[in-house]
């Protein structure tokens, strides 16, 4: 079985601590998984241009398909709009025709598409919970750790087959895999503001705060996410908000940086520092470096 | 953070918005023939307004509603009246309301629905033949 990596448009340039702590844990955990560029997965224009959208997906799935059997996606907008494009050229003959005139153009054809899976899913379903504890060599004992499910990767469930739209338990279990403890809170199934980011900023700016305040309110240290858009989110938040805000913020991470440490990588191989509203204060004492510099129990 | 990219389409969107709060002021029912070039332009998926049964379970799962003490004054028409104002007809007091253009997108109202009304898609279609409406040069969309 072999594994595509496919990062999408925003993670190189604008979350580049994403990526780099993904590669950093899949080596870790020993699954290949080069990366490929593939271009734009067209949820950028879904809403707008339905027709490009559908060809972009397509073209991402079909030069996947040559090189692996599974496409592994950062973005949860990009594996909801990929999954939503597979779905749709499945069922609808018109759209797929279309479609694969623009593919043929280059070379190209489509033949169904390769397995789509979420870097989170895949760690839960493929490898599992249990076979990730056994590679944890640092577990992150009793840190709090809410987790925010991505819209557009758990509904339309019908669609995604991402997990239970009302009661998911993916992501607590892979949060508790990496020895840390899940809190459950109220914002977990909603969204973080980023489709209104340019539209309409003032609504934007209050949904993903929100989501900042209630996590903070539940107990969690840190906000595990899992996409892009709503790590930039929080950072957009960050940079907004005045120092008492601020201060009061739970720590956020990506998932990845979360198991990376309980796999024994270092912040810096991680890219925490780069991290918004900053993680370092509460993930680097789980560090090796974080771990020394702590006083011993007697 | 650069985003300039997207500016163009914020002033885009902002436009089209205002334009449809005109089509509001002046609302139209739409009857029998007359309906024929609102519904031609949605799909099955955007037509599915018509199984709603007014349970206003979209209303109470939407994030955007959440936000407001009086939502109604905010967005103009809620989810479940704007699938019911789609089924009297009134196309243009629906495509001009906020609610349209300040749906997230999220598809909790489309998971939730009990009647399989696919929420989300049909506010994404209104929006899109609103645009094609004001600007329409520009190309068919799927």
């Amino acid at each position: 079985v072999s594994h595509l990596l496919y990062p999408g448009c925003k993670i190189p340039h604008h979350l580049p601590q994403y990526g780099q702590s993904t590669r950093a844990v899949l080596g870790a955990l020993d699954i290949p998984a080069p990366e490929a560029e593939l271009g734009c997965c067209g949820y950028p224009m879904r809403r707008l241009y339905p027709a490009a959208h559908l060809a972009s997906a397509a073209r991402v799935l079909a030069m996947a398909e040559r090189q692996a059997d599974t496409l592994l996606c950062l973005c949860m907008c990009c594996f909801g709009t990929l999954k939503q494009a597979a779905e749709r050229l499945e069922c609808d003959r018109q759209a797929r025709r279309r479609v694969e005139a623009g593919l043929a153009a280059e070379g190209l054809d489509w033949r169904g598409g390769p397995e789509i899976e979420h870097l989170t899913s895949f760690l839960a379903r493929r490898l599992g919970p249990d076979s990730i504890r056994e590679k944890v060599v640092r577990p992150l004992a009793g840190l709090p750790v809410a987790s925010l499910y991505g819209c557009q990767a758990i509904r339309p469930s019908k669609v995604t087959h991402y997990d239970d739209p009302w009661n998911p338990s993916l992501l607590e279990g892979l949060v508790q895999a990496a020895g840390a403890r899940a809190v459950p809170w109220p914002g977990f199934l909603e969204c973080c503001g980023d489709p209104l980011r340019k539209s309409n900023p003032r609504l934007s700016r209050a949904i993903i705060t929100r989501r900042l305040e209630q996590a903070a309110q539940a107990g969690a240290e840190v906000l595990s996410l899992s996409c892009p858009h709503s790590a930039l989110q929080a950072a957009w938040a960050w940079e907004q908000a005045a120092p008492a805000a601020r201060s009061a913020m739970p720590a956020v991470a990506l998932y990845p940086q979360i198991l990376g440490l309980a796999l024994g990588l270092e912040p810096a191989e991680l890219g925490l520092e780069r991290n918004r509203p900053a993680a370092d204060r509460v993930l680097a004492p789980f560090s090796a470096a974080g771990r020394a510099a702590a006083p011993q129990p007697a | 953070m650069a985003r300039g990219l997207a500016e163009p389409h914020a002033a885009a969107r902002s436009a089209l918005h205002q334009q449809a709060a005109q089509w509001r002021e002046t609302p139209v029912l739409l009857r029998g023939k007359a309906r024929r070039p609102w519904l031609e332009g949605l799909s099955g998926h955007g037509q599915s307004f018509a199984n709603c049964f007014n349970c206003r379970t979209c209303t109470t799962v939407c994030p955007v509603v959440r936000l407001f003490d009086d939502p109604a004054a905010e967005l103009d028409l809620l989810p479940n009246q704007l699938m019911h104002a789609l089924d009297l007809g009134l196309y243009q007091e629906a495509v001009g309301a906020r609610m349209v253009w300040d749906c997230l997108s999220c598809y909790r109202c489309q998971d939730a629905c009990p009647q399989g009304v696919k929420v989300t898609e049909v506010l994404a279609e209104l929006r899109n033949q609103a645009a094609a409406r004001l600007r329409p040069n520009r190309e068919e969309t799927a």
